[in-house]
């Protein structure tokens, strides 16, 4: 099924959308209430376009540069956002008390003229100092991310590119989602230049989430630079609410596709990019990955539906059967079918299928990193006495997927580790 | 950040555990298989039974504080899920509980863990005009989700292992019991289903809980029920729609700790202040009818009231009769699906019920028919019949004019604005099932669609044979009861 002519920007509505779904149309779709949304939303990175029933299907993307263009081409309707330009940190002054924070970019960049393709992946964390939780704003002469506040302790990037039509390009995205270190020309960013307070030590007076603040962030239609310098600049536009989701310790926020357009440098001259990308920005208490429920989510744009968020939760002690839900903007499913094959805790090989019988969508999710590869979910850890954080803060394993069956796309999917 | 969404889909999850209704009749039959049908009872007046004594006091204080449904959420994970979500709270509680919604008591397990737990009112209590009125049944109450997924994602904020067990025996019981709880419509509620879906995982001799069902589970298609209040309880002589609830009343209410208490000598403990906590629903009084009224109009109403409807729904001031009457489904012609249930699958739950503690002194007898309930207060329990499928007074006095689908506009029952002083219920608009198509998942649970299995609008078609003058004085009239 591929509708080419139903934008993916939300703007039809689902309501119409539906309409156009033989066998939905008229036909009240049962609710799932429930709902739950304990709070919950997403983000997601759109791969997809043309995406091929199989990996075999002539209509992969062969290269990084091919990739990266169909991701543009799906997202192209939407170059008629207008958002309006967030104050970034700004916003963070929303949850100041937040012992931590994090923002995660995960880019996918190519060359507007030329083959190379370019995974950056940047970190940027603040861990609040014992006692004190004022922040200053954001300064003109601030360096590099732009992130200002007294208590940053850590951030981290990494930019990989490739050249070519490398029989490896599955390794530049494998990069952008941050698993791999794998390009023999990639180079890591300098943390110093980002490290902007002293290491803090960790404040054992945490408030409970609600007391940090339950303020919204206006961030539904927005973009963010991220000034990575001196080797890129580039700014990345959304157009969805993202929406959040409340852990034990933390909210996690991602967000909806974002559209990214800039210039990278090489030797001091500004080369043209563009590409894709997704944020996570998680704030909250540091240790995330206990709580005796674990939860993934998958988030595909579809041709001809749009884009789909699927939750799953699973209880870490594998009692009780997961619990699948799904929403397609203001609709959301209860029968709805997210099995996985392979190990999903410490390879990369595990694939999903995903069925929703009320969007009549049957469609295989396979990553598209190599699929020998082997990444480590497991949580990470915290000095109780310097509140240094090591390993994955969140204990996840995030992976590009490919979807195809009744319906092509791509997306995001992330997988938490059943580790404690 | 919307926290409201938080909060709202948890206390449904909760609602369920709640609920009291038990259908179905007796059999001494314990031969396997058990029959599935049953011989219901006979229309006609339904006779008393001796009640326990109880003290009214006691009885509000254990309803608002006591462990009588044995389950719920870490109290540490709820307070981070709610958050600063508005709550309507009640005077008069203990310290633990008095800054919690009026639904949820404060308890200590016995592995030492801090729980919130859903009392009664969860589905008997509900706001109305900004207060919280005890007894009056929740018709905004939300079952049309998958209440797993609420008490599954609340153990995202749970991380201590002794507040983890506590959670997942929480979270089995409501796994067990979700395919069989829910709605298309907010405000329907599934009592009888949800009782007979936990009967089937306990045995009834040790009242252990089995992780695989024991007896057949009902529906998934639930029958809807509309709460009814509890100030009727002083009248009346049997609880329930078909009138089954004969014998020991305390008892019946007991029947809230199906959900996780599994020890006898705990249901034993429950039953000691079980007589105080009826005694205080029965001192309960219907509230008084909030706007003017035409005292003229309504003293017209009160003589054809008596005289075309006292016979089936009594009498009222200072001569109050109620003939506690079971009235034939030919008769009555309503949605027969609550009946049905009872009678062509209740055999084996009520054989449950018979060995079970809760079946000492007490029957469980179903009606062939619907019980007509005494009327006091009844401007606010709207939509009406038992299966609430009519939205207001004037619309069950004159059948020609229900709407078929029908949307509520109330949210809850807090907005003055929302109700309709003119025809007695809240406020509805009437759709149609093209009209449905363009709405969204928020828009459809709140449409009654009365071509559903057990939704039907149809039958107590009496109000028809008067005038749209008598049919005014009436509803008149049903404002000063």
């Amino acid at each position: 099924m591929a509708d080419d002519t139903i934008p993916i920007d939300g703007s039809n509505g689902t309501r119409h959308l539906l309409k156009r779904l033989a066998g939905v149309g008229g036909v009240p779709v049962p609710d799932t209430g429930a709902g739950l949304h304990i709070i919950y939303g997403l983000s997601l990175l759109a791969l997809g376009a043309c995406v091929p029933s199989e990996q075999t299907d002539p209509d992969v993307p062969r290269t990084p540069v091919a990739l990266t263009e169909n991701a543009v081409a799906l997202l192209a309707d939407a170059e008629h956002w207008t958002p309006e330009r967030p104050s970034w940190p700004a916003d963070l002054a929303e949850h100041p008390q937040a012992p931590l924070e994090s923002r995660e970019w995960f880019v996918l960049l190519a060359d507007t003229d030329g083959d190379a393709v370019h995974a950056l992946q940047q970190r940027f964390t603040r861990i609040a100092l014992a006692g004190e939780s004022s922040h200053h704003p954001a300064s003109a002469s601030e360096p590099a991310s732009n992130w200002m506040f007294d208590s940053v302790m850590q951030a981290a990037g990494r930019w990989s590119r490739d050249v070519g039509r490398s029989s490896l390009w599955q390794n530049t995205e494998r990069e952008a989602a941050g698993l791999a270190r794998t390009f023999q020309n990639d180079f890591t960013l300098p943390l110093s230049a980002h490290v902007l307070g002293q290491r803090a030590t960790f404040s054992t007076a945490v408030p409970s989430l609600r007391e940090i603040s339950t303020s919204t962030v206006s961030v539904c239609a927005g973009s963010w630079t991220l000034n990575v310098s001196p080797h890129a600049h580039v700014t990345m536009n959304t157009h969805a609410c993202p929406e959040d989701f409340l852990t034990e310790t933390s909210v996690i926020t991602r967000t909806a596709p974002l559209l990214v357009s800039g210039e990278r440098y090489e030797d001091n001259a500004p080369i043209p990019v563009s590409g894709v990308a997704w944020m996570r920005h998680s704030w909250g208490r540091i240790d995330s990955s206990t709580s005796a429920v674990v939860l993934d989510s998958m988030v595909l744009t579809l041709r001809g539906i749009g884009t789909v968020d699927v939750i799953k939760t699973r209880r870490r002690s594998g009692q009780g059967a997961a619990v699948v839900t799904a929403s397609l903007e203001a609709i959301e499913f209860n029968d709805v079918s997210w099995s996985t094959t392979g190990s999903c805790d410490t390879a990369a090989t595990c694939t999903s299928q995903l069925t929703i019988p009320d969007l009549h969508l049957d469609v295989a999710v396979r990553p598209l990193v190599n699929v020998d590869a082997k990444v480590d979910a497991t949580v990470s850890t915290r000095d109780e006495a310097t509140g240094d954080v090591s390993g994955d803060l969140d204990g996840r394993l995030r992976r590009l997927v490919l979807a195809s069956g009744t319906h092509r796309g791509g997306g995001y999917i992330d997988l938490e580790s059943n580790k404690r | 950040m919307n926290t409201d969404r938080q909060s709202r889909p948890l206390r449904h999850a909760g609602l369920l555990v709640l609920i009291l209704a038990v259908g179905a009749c007796t059999s001494e039959s314990s031969d396997p298989p058990l029959p599935r049908a049953l011989t219901l009872q006979a229309a006609g007046p339904i006779p008393a039974s001796p009640q326990r004594e109880g003290d009214a006091a006691r009885g509000r204080e254990a309803l608002l504080t006591e462990n009588y449904v044995g389950c719920g959420l870490p109290a540490s994970a709820w307070r981070q899920l709610q958050g600063s979500t508005p709550i309507a709270t009640l005077s008069g509680r203990n310290e633990a509980s008095e800054n919690l919604p009026y639904f949820l008591n404060a308890v200590t397990d016995d592995d030492g863990v801090d729980l919130v737990v859903n009392n009664c009112l969860s589905c008997h209590g509900a706001t109305l005009f900004g207060e919280v009125v005890i007894g009056l049944g929740n018709e905004f109450a939300d079952f049309t989700g998958n209440p797993s997924t609420a008490v599954e994602r609340a153990g995202l904020a749970i991380s201590d292992m002794a507040e983890a067990a506590a959670w997942e025996r929480y979270a089995d019981r409501i796994a067990a019991i979700s395919p069989h709880v829910q709605m298309p419509t907010i405000g329907s509620n599934p009592a009888n289903n949800l009782t007979f879906a936990l009967m089937a995982y306990r045995d009834p001799d040790t009242h252990a809980w089995s992780d695989t069902p024991l007896l057949p589970l009902p529906t998934q298609q639930p029958p809807p029920v509309s709460v009814p209040p509890w100030w009727r309880m002083k009248k009346k002589h049997a609880m329930f729609n078909l009138g089954e609830g004969r014998g020991d009343h305390a008892r019946y209410m007991m029947a809230a700790s199906m959900m996780c208490i599994d020890e006898l000598d705990e249901l034993q403990a429950i039953d000691e202040y079980a007589p105080d906590i009826r005694a205080y629903i029965t001192s309960l009084e219907p509230p008084i009818w909030p706007f003017s009224i035409d005292t003229g109009l309504a003293e017209k109403g009160q003589t054809i009231f008596e005289q075309t409807c006292s016979a089936c729904h009594g009498r009222y001031g200072e001569t109050s009769e109620y003939p506690n009457l079971l009235v034939d489904i030919e008769v009555l012609g309503s949605d027969p699906a609550l009946m049905e249930q009872a009678r062509d699958t209740g055999g084996p739950w009520v054989e449950w019920f018979r060995r079970s503690y809760y079946g000492k002194n007490t029957q469980v007898l179903p009606g062939s028919g619907y019980v007509a309930p005494p009327l006091d207060g009844i401007w606010a329990t709207g939509p009406y019949l038992h299966n609430g499928s009519v939205p207001t007074i004037a619309h069950v006095l004159d059948s020609s004019t229900r709407p078929e689908i029908w949307m509520s506009l109330a949210s809850d029952g807090n907005d003055r604005a929302d109700y309709d002083t003119e025809r007695l219920g809240w406020r509805y608009k009437p759709v149609t099932l093209e009209q449905t198509e363009s709405l969204d998942s928020n828009e459809l649970k709140r449409i009654y669609n009365t071509n559903r299995h057990g939704h039907s609008n149809s039958g107590h078609r009496f109000g028809d044979a008067l005038s749209e003058a008598e049919r005014a004085a009436v509803v008149e009239y049903l404002k000063t009861l």
